[in-house]
């Protein structure tokens, strides 16, 4: 990816957090993205691997007394968000980059009707009227696909599904039509084919309005289907991006390799007849304060080598939007 | 509060209640009383009307006190001043107690820190100890009485509507509302406030029952307007006569019992209807 086709592009960001014996330990470390308009960015990894503090990052949503800032730009139409006012920042929260996260359950007011929620978000970005708000939060619920808009604008949350709920918390993302959408796993609390109804709607409006999303999620079916580019992490670092074709044929870093061996496949399974257990990844991702010298991944790798525990792997791009951070690498393909 | 009024569920459930209905009934009389004294007493409860120490239910319903005066003017006159005191001093409790605390509670930290300092300085005034002195210091003035009343009860309250705030803002749908960029000012008015409001309007309503027993006390000890009829001045005032004429003390008394005890029973009424799983 060019950089003068980004809309977003967050260079060497590197967030810090404040441990329990008073250190710094980075939960961010030297991470590079682009998200181009239109563009559907999946970052991908475990729990805990730092997806979720990166999307806080970027908006500045982490809680100032336990976590900095380190380092590291955050460009958004030649605006440095990292160095922006507080007051400055809000403006673009919801206006320039909005959020979805992941529980439509907790994230709506329960004690606000949908409709007005939606317009309140208007109101906060826009200039006018109340009536003029509401309106539009009829029309935004139509475009999320709610049939009786006008009706279900008056409900309060509990007396939606949580698919519902869910387009309901898109469409008051969408409601500025920022450039920028972060899903943080949108659809993990909801079941497969609601999952799939809100992924192709975040999909199509993603066309409609010429936004880039971060889809931020730790199921790969779904980096499959409907991400363009993949970007992979592993205790705060990228390990890999590539296009999500390139991704899928040859994944350069032995975690991606381990993550998409560990994808139950029941039709393969079924076709050979062999239904070994399912490979996992030994082991859990180290605690970020207690991270050694050497690559992070090493204790959990099958391919380690002695070289493998000296010195943090350089992410090294191979091509642009393709690179990997492994010193193994080359020999893996 | 327009949402819970015009959908109707608070009231019906007020009104379907048996201690809410004997509450609003004894209210409804007392609000009436009080609006209409000028018109049933227009000589105001001052007036020498008869002789001194008549007895109730004889040519005066509630008989006369040692100086000729109309009881019954008196309660009436009286209840004006119990609500407009109850009223007007939980309006300013209220209003302090829940911008304070919603303020603490929301941006914690510093500002959490100083104002619960300041907030547990007030608690530790004795509180009818500390509305005697200051009435004592300003002057016994109606407005006074009613700050008295304000300054030395709005800290239980605040810290109600911190920890209710404390509460709410670590809810998921706050944290999305800070990503959608709304401003504090907002998302502590329209986002939180509501959550609060239902703690706030049963607190509220006990509140008018303890300030207006506060004034009776005050205007009891003579530490109310000399100006104004008050029940607590008129039981104050006949303390002297109990032996021998009873009904002096004890009417006032009673419409200070039956006032507080509506209120409390209303508070009640409220907090069952905002909040149904406690008495469950």
């Amino acid at each position: 990816m060019t950089t003068s086709s980004s809309v977003l592009s967050v260079r060497g960001l590197r967030t810090e957090f404040l441990s329990s014996e008073k250190t710094w330990f980075p939960v961010v470390n030297h991470v590079d993205l682009e998200v181009a308009p239109g563009e559907t960015l999946a970052v991908v990894g475990e729990s805990g691997c730092g997806k979720s503090m990166l999307a806080h990052s970027v908006l500045r949503l982490l809680p100032k007394k336990i976590s900095r800032l380190q380092g590291g730009e955050v460009l958004l139409g030649g605006r440095d968000l990292t160095t922006l006012s507080d007051e400055k920042m809000r403006q673009v929260r919801g206006n320039d980059i909005s959020m979805v996260f992941q529980e439509p359950m907790t994230s709506l007011n329960p004690l606000m009707t949908v409709g007005n929620q939606i317009a309140e978000s208007i109101l906060e970005h826009e200039d006018i009227s109340t009536a003029d708000a509401t309106r539009r939060s009829v029309e935004l619920m139509d475009l999320v696909g709610i049939s009786e808009p006008a009706v279900r604008a008056h409900h309060y949350p509990f007396q939606l599904s949580g698919g519902l709920r869910q387009r309901i918390v898109i469409a008051i993302a969408l409601a500025c039509k920022p450039k920028v959408l972060i899903a943080d796993e949108p659809t993990t609390a909801l079941d497969v084919t609601i999952q799939a109804q809100v992924l192709r709607l975040i999909d199509d409006l993603k066309t409609e309005i010429g936004m880039g999303v971060i889809l931020i999620t730790h199921d790969l079916g779904v980096v499959a289907e409907w991400a363009q580019r993949v970007m992979i992490m592993y205790a705060g670092r990228k390990v890999e991006e590539a296009d999500a074709e390139t991704f899928f044929q040859g994944p350069a870093h032995p975690y991606s390799q381990a993550l998409l061996g560990s994808v139950p496949r029941p039709d393969a399974q079924i076709d050979s007849g062999d239904f070994a257990p399912l490979v996992e990844i030994p082991g859990t991702v180290p605690p970020l304060n207690k991270l050694g010298p050497g690559c992070a991944f090493a204790d959990r790798c099958a391919h380690r080598t002695a070289g493998c525990t000296q010195a943090v792997p350089d992410f090294i791009e191979v091509a642009p939007g393709r690179g990997v951070a492994c010193i193994n690498a080359g020999d893996l393909s | 509060m327009a949402d819970l009024l015009n959908k109707n569920s608070v009231l019906r459930k007020i009104v379907t209640n048996v201690s809410g209905v004997i509450s609003l009934v004894i209210l409804g009389i007392i609000v009436l009383l009080a609006i209409f004294a000028p018109v049933l007493y227009p000589d105001g409860p001052f007036e020498m009307v008869g002789n001194p120490f008549m007895p109730p239910f004889g040519e005066f319903l509630f008989g006369t006190d040692m100086l000729g005066r109309d009881i019954a003017a008196g309660i009436a006159y009286g209840a004006r001043i119990s609500l407009l005191v109850g009223l007007v001093a939980t309006f300013i409790i209220v209003l302090l107690g829940t911008v304070i605390g919603g303020l603490a509670g929301y941006y914690g930290g510093w500002v959490d820190t100083l104002m619960m300092r300041v907030t547990e300085f007030f608690q530790t005034i004795p509180t009818f100890i500390g509305a005697i002195v200051i009435v004592a210091i300003l002057g016994p003035t109606l407005p006074n009485v009613i700050g008295a009343i304000a300054i030395v009860s709005w800290a239980p309250l605040a810290r109600l509507v911190r920890a209710e705030v404390k509460k709410t803002v670590n809810l998921e749908y706050i944290e999305a509302c800070i990503a959608l960029g709304m401003s504090d000012i907002r998302i502590l008015i329209v986002q939180i406030l509501p959550n609060v409001l239902s703690t706030v309007v049963v607190a509220g309503s006990l509140m008018v029952a303890t300030a207006i027993l506060f004034e009776s006390g005050l205007s009891f000890l003579g530490l109310g307007d000399p100006n104004i009829m008050t029940w607590g001045f008129m039981v104050g005032a006949g303390r002297s006569a109990i032996r021998t004429a009873w009904w002096m003390v004890t009417i006032p008394g009673l419409a200070i019992l039956f006032t507080v005890l509506a209120i409390n029973l209303l508070g009640d009424a409220f907090n069952e209807a905002l909040n149904p799983r406690s008495k469950r």
